[in-house]
């Protein structure tokens, strides 16, 4: 192998693990962001954030994951999902039975709009918000079931 | 949502510059902005940059919980692989392949490729239905180039006061054109294709 | 499409029109146009600083995947420092966050290309210019984003921390709530970009 070849090959070779350690960094620092975010979540959606467990992880372009709200008549399951136009933005938490019925819609922060202060009709004003809130319904069904 | 309605959203409803902002202001510096070699490249970029991320999404970051560090993941696999692409067909013998390779090379590193891939693996789409949409909203956006690249030249022909020339008329023009693009509702769209 | 480099408040956005396009999209509350801005002053600063001190150990062939990587990297941190501060404001700047990577660059570009710096031209100076210019970015993003949601819905949104932006409200009703869609942003800055020529122009024309 020549001088230049191996030169190259050990150039390649630390711009990668400096670029593998960046990755490394920035990876942890998204698992702490996300237990901070998952947090946030559990406040937002009850009020006793410690009766509040999250479950696993759903693949779905609005929300993440599906939280189990421990109460003393039984569980309910809530979602915390943003809704978007070009015109407005906004953070909604639903509660679900486990049966996936919507039992509470919560709106909990809104950018650069005047929606409406009912949570109801500021879901309205956006697009696709019916099929979030069944997606979200069947995730809590699906949830429900397989926590019990 | 049928891959019709796809291809319709991408295009006029969800179009990448007149409602996401993404890409270069059309009607600047870009030569052959509304040609065929044009048309390709976009079509080309976008569609392998969105199966690429689609990809690295699916196979790579989901299973690991690492979704949101999919903007590196696009910078350290994604681009070179593209840039190599580009430049592969850039130094072909074929006229319209290597102007194809020369269009693609600019937009690569660009918020509209970049805009378009995250815009396709955050929708929620397939793998198919995500390289229709990106193709899609590759061809949108040359349709918008095509339309501003008329009109900047009937622009550049006009007597316009001082402070207009140029660029605060073609964002106007562009503005107007988003306004017309407006009118096309999506929940409508959706009905119908769905 | 630039203007000279010799206006009395050079602007990237106004003049140069860098990073326009997402800044239409992006900025169309107070509090957006103020995190966007933030974001890519930062980015930009970070990489300007950074990228120099990589020259020497880097080939030329590894430099712009290594600026790119960099970037991104940036711009992550940025997102979940901003999901941290306001999980709202996150989410409407949406997939604006993550680019960024690429807007940020084009601040670096202009100031690449353009032939002198307005401090000098050995490392200090150039992070000074990469300042300014970082800090003009975010003046004009905030400028953009005020002035929409003010004309556009009556209401002015603060970036405080918590789950919703503090909010006041002006008027009653949205005066003209187009101005916080894309085509009203794009309307918008053409007059902006138009207003600022007129001051230029009759600046120049008041030294001459």
């Amino acid at each position: 192998m020549s001088e230049k070849m191996r030169e190259k090959i050990l150039e390649n070779l630390a711009a990668g693990s400096a670029l593998g350690f960046l990755t490394l960094l920035i990876a942890v620092f998204s698992i702490v962001v996300d237990s901070r975010s998952i947090a946030w979540e559990k406040d937002a959606l009850a009020i006793s954030a410690a009766s509040v467990v999250a479950l696993g992880r759903v693949d779905d372009p609005d929300f993440d994951r599906v939280y189990a709200i421990r109460e003393s008549a039984g569980s309910s399951y809530g979602v915390v999902f943003s809704k978007r136009s070009s015109r407005a933005s906004a953070l909604f938490g639903a509660t679900f039975s486990p049966k996936g019925e919507l039992r509470e819609l919560m709106l909990l922060g809104s950018c650069s709009s005047r929606l409406p202060t009912n949570p109801k009709d500021a879901l309205d004003s956006f697009t696709g918000s019916e099929a979030t809130l069944s997606r979200a319904a069947n995730a809590a069904a699906t949830a429900a079931e397989a926590d019990s | 949502m049928s891959y019709i309605g796809i291809v319709v959203a991408s295009v006029f409803v969800s179009n990448a510059l007149l409602t996401y902002g993404l890409g270069t202001m059309p009607g600047g510096n870009l030569e052959d902005a509304g040609s065929f070699a044009s048309a390709l490249a976009l079509a080309f970029v976008n569609t392998l940059a969105s199966a690429l991320l689609w990809l690295i999404h699916g196979f790579l970051l989901a299973p690991l919980g690492l979704d949101s560090l999919d903007i590196l993941f696009f910078a350290l696999i994604a681009v070179p692989l593209l840039k190599f692409v580009a430049r592969t067909a850039s130094i072909s013998k074929s006229r319209i392949l290597a102007r194809t390779g020369n269009r693609a090379e600019e937009l690569i590193v660009g918020s509209l490729v970049f805009g378009i891939a995250l815009l396709s693996s955050r929708s929620g789409y397939s793998l198919s239905e995500a390289v229709v949409a990106s193709a899609a909203s590759g061809l949108g956006y040359w349709l918008v180039e095509f339309l501003l690249e008329s009109l900047r030249e009937r622009l550049e022909l006009s007597d316009l006061p001082y402070p207009f020339r140029g660029a605060p008329a073609m964002l106007i023009s562009t503005g107007l054109m988003a306004l017309a693009f407006m009118g096309i509702d999506a929940a409508f769209i959706k009905g119908l294709v769905s | 499409m630039s203007d000279s480099q010799e206006s009395f408040v050079p602007n990237p956005v106004l003049s140069g029109l860098v990073g326009i396009c997402p800044l239409i999209a992006a900025a169309n509350s107070l509090a957006e146009g103020v995190m966007y801005g933030l974001g890519t002053a930062l980015c930009a600063l970070a990489i300007g600083a950074s990228v120099p001190l990589l020259k020497d150990r880097l080939p030329d062939r590894l430099r712009a995947p290594a600026t790119l990587c960099l970037s991104a990297f940036f711009a992550l941190c940025y997102a979940f420092a901003l999901r941290l501060y306001s999980p709202t404001i996150a989410a409407g700047l949406w997939i604006y966050i993550p680019l960024l990577a690429v807007s940020s660059l084009s601040l670096l570009v202009l100031r690449r290309t353009s032939s002198k710096g307005r401090f000098g031209t050995d490392g200090r100076s150039r992070l000074v210019d990469i300042a300014v210019e970082a800090l003009l970015f975010l003046l004009t993003a905030t400028v953009v984003g005020g002035l929409r949601e003010l004309i556009g819905l009556g209401t002015l949104s603060i970036p405080t921390q918590g789950p919703s932006p503090a909010r006041f409200f002006f008027t009653e009703w949205a005066p003209l709530r187009i101005l916080v869609s894309p085509a009203g942003g794009f309307i918008f800055l053409g007059f902006l970009v138009a207003v600022y020529r007129t001051i230029i122009r009759a600046t120049r024309r008041r030294r001459t």
